[in-house]
């Protein structure tokens, strides 16, 4: 539930927002390569179908959001995948706002690539360290998204810590899931098609 | 003749896109009942309502109160409003707001005048979206491919 709806948000949030991802999006759409986009596509469709899985937690519900996922398998290709999968998801499931898809793809998207800065540290590891560090952006995507997002919504004039803890509470059970999500779905790829990783692992 | 069927391609997703979009709130005449919901449908309970009636296309502000465990709120119509606007924050997830324009003589002319539930189902919204991913990887890897031939 990192996804803030419409008319919260000032203007100048918003546009920022959008600014922020247009440039992402330009920045990263010049990497994209044809033989890419199978990969692109099915880890955008798991990410627009994730946020369907709900965990009752307390008085609310909270969706899986796999942000981390999308980072750690696409690297910087992941910023265009949260953006289709969050238009799609804003369209079709009413998941966030319209006008606010440019903060919500900054949030979840910015997210995703810090989980793959996190993740790319293992290089010239072994297995384990690897399936550690799936396991650790797997959470800190979805840990730093509701950081961002309570960010964002102090800027409209909530009180930032009280969101945070808020959100960060509710959000306790998506973060545990999706590292281990991440961590088992890393230590399946390398075992079966590490090269989709693209790391170079030893032992 | 090729950037024609691209645009329209486009055009045609954009208005599929509008067409689907999905408010979670019902409402029903009589005394006026809102409903709101989560993603999941889960009721959005003790979320803060906000009531604003137009007249003439002048909004002013009608009635604040609060959702019930069911995520529903009730409230009397106002004589000669001609629409309302329902605002619904949740309490519980801050940044989680739905909002919706009741429309009283569309209303009346509907009858038993229930709104907002003419969503997707699920299933409908997850093979439309693999839909669009499919035809965006189309569309994607046709553009990739001339870029490389030209």
């Amino acid at each position: 539930m990192v996804h803030i709806s419409d008319g919260v948000l000032s203007g100048e949030v918003l546009a920022a927002g959008w600014l922020v991802t247009v440039v992402a999006l330009a920045l990263t759409l010049r990497r994209l390569r044809a033989e890419e986009i199978p990969k692109l596509s099915l880890t955008t469709a798991a990410f627009f179908v994730a946020s369907l899985v709900h965990v009752p937690f307390g008085p609310t519900s909270v969706h899986l959001i796999m942000n981390g996922l999308v980072g750690v398998i696409l690297g910087p290709l992941a910023f265009i995948s949260v953006f289709i999968g969050l238009v799609l998801q804003a369209f079709l499931f009413g998941h966030g706002g319209i006008t606010v898809i440019g903060v919500n793809a900054m949030n979840m998207g910015l997210s995703a690539l810090a989980a793959y800065a996190l993740f790319r540290m293992s290089k010239m590891k072994n297995k384990v360290q690897v399936g550690v560090l799936g396991f650790l952006a797997g959470g800190l995507a979805v840990a730093l998204a509701v950081i961002l997002t309570a960010l964002v919504l102090f800027l409209a004039g909530e009180e930032f810590t009280a969101v945070a803890i808020a959100l960060l509470i509710a959000h306790i059970p998506i973060i545990i899931i999706e590292a281990i999500i991440v961590g088992s779905i890393v230590a399946f790829l390398l075992r079966i098609k590490p090269e989709m990783l693209k790391l170079e692992v030893s032992g | 003749m090729k950037k024609f069927l691209i645009a329209l391609t486009i055009l045609l997703i954009l208005l599929g896109m509008a067409a689907a979009h999905r408010v979670h709130i019902s409402s029903r005449i009589g005394e006026i009942r809102v409903k709101s919901w989560f993603g999941g449908g889960k009721p959005i309970a003790d979320g803060t309502v906000r009531i604003y009636a137009i007249k003439d296309g002048i909004e002013e502000f009608y009635l604040e109160g609060v959702t019930d465990e069911k995520g529903e709120y009730g409230f009397q119509p106002k004589i000669g409003t001609d629409a309302y606007r329902v605002e619904i924050e949740s309490t519980d997830l801050p940044g989680h707001r739905v909002e919706e324009i009741i429309n009283m003589t569309s209303m009346q002319s509907a009858g038993e005048g229930i709104r907002g539930e003419t969503e997707l189902s699920t299933y409908q919204g997850i093979i439309a979206g693999l839909g669009y991913l499919l035809g965006l990887a189309g569309i994607a890897m046709l553009y990739l491919a001339r870029k490389k031939n030209a």
